[in-house]
């Protein structure tokens, strides 16, 4: 299979979080938006509106909101409070429609760059040297190892509070320290199991 | 020049709330005291519905048990 080579690889990777802060403000993620969107469709039947909150409660709430919206330095920060009021598109709650849109793009960028290498071939396992060896060809067997292999990173991304784009792409370059930890954490236990299995088998 | 004051500012219970809030004076300053008309309470409240009291003004809806430290990064 061939891939792009890592300055071209690394040069588009970048570029896709800078034009999704140009275009929608916000911060490139998919864990975050599959959350606004499971969020969305779990409480449409428990209208939001009728929540009744203590104001503890709401300052909280409020609180929390106020980052999402502007960022953590705007709690406290009068310069970054300059900067969010000069900022025309403030992020406000996006409908369930702009989550779907999103995957929907997700899912056919997939697909069209499979099918423009021609390399469109639907499969339930993975297509690599390793996977087939540890799991076997049991369409079955892979499937549930997928299930469970997306599970765990369903897991780790709502324990660590963001995923490998949200961390690796955005969280990286804004220089989070959590980001940076987070993501040395899920490519070096990648890269190490990696060479285990390689070891191993 | 006209006042860019919400005139809903004194009855709305949330502008209570970040009045009485110093770190959160952003939303005042963005919306209570600046773009009202983008409001998401000013625009419901206008068109003659009830307000509900967790509705943001940028159109979000607070949850209850929401922490800071939840917001997700991806």
């Amino acid at each position: 299979m061939h891939y792009l080579s890592f300055w071209q690889s690394g040069l588009v990777l970048a570029a896709i979080p800078v034009l999704h802060w140009i275009w929608l403000r916000r911060g490139l993620g998919v864990s975050g938006r599959y959350t606004a969107l499971i969020d969305r469709v779990r409480t449409s039947a428990v209208p939001e509106a009728d929540v009744e909150m203590s104001e503890a409660d709401l300052v909280a709430a409020l609180r929390a909101a106020t980052v999402e919206a502007f960022g953590e330095d705007a709690l406290e920060d009068p310069v970054a409070e300059a900067v969010a009021l000069a900022e025309p598109t403030v992020r406000s709650a996006e409908r369930p429609l702009v989550h779907l849109l999103f995957f929907v793009g997700l899912c056919a960028g997939g697909l069209l760059s499979a099918w423009l290498r021609a390399d469109l071939a639907p499969t339930l396992g993975l297509r690599s040297e390793l996977f087939p060896r540890v799991f076997g060809h049991s369409p079955l067997v892979s499937s549930l190892v997928l299930i469970f292999g997306g599970a765990l990173v369903g897991f780790g991304t709502r324990i660590s509070g963001g995923c490998t784009s949200g961390h690796g792409l955005c969280g990286v370059s804004q220089f989070q320290k959590g980001s940076w930890l987070a993501t040395m954490a899920f490519f070096g236990t990648g890269v190490a199991t990696s060479f285990a299995l390689r070891a191993l088998l | 020049m006209p006042s860019k004051d919400c005139p809903h500012m004194s009855a709305c219970p949330m502008y209570g709330v970040i009045k009485l809030a110093g770190t959160l004076k952003v939303w005042q300053s963005r919306y209570c005291q600046a773009d009202y008309a983008e409001c998401a309470r000013y625009k419901l409240s206008v068109s003659g519905q009830s307000v509900p009291q967790n509705l943001m003004p940028n159109g979000a809806y607070l949850k209850q048990g929401t922490r800071t430290s939840a917001v997700e990064t991806g």
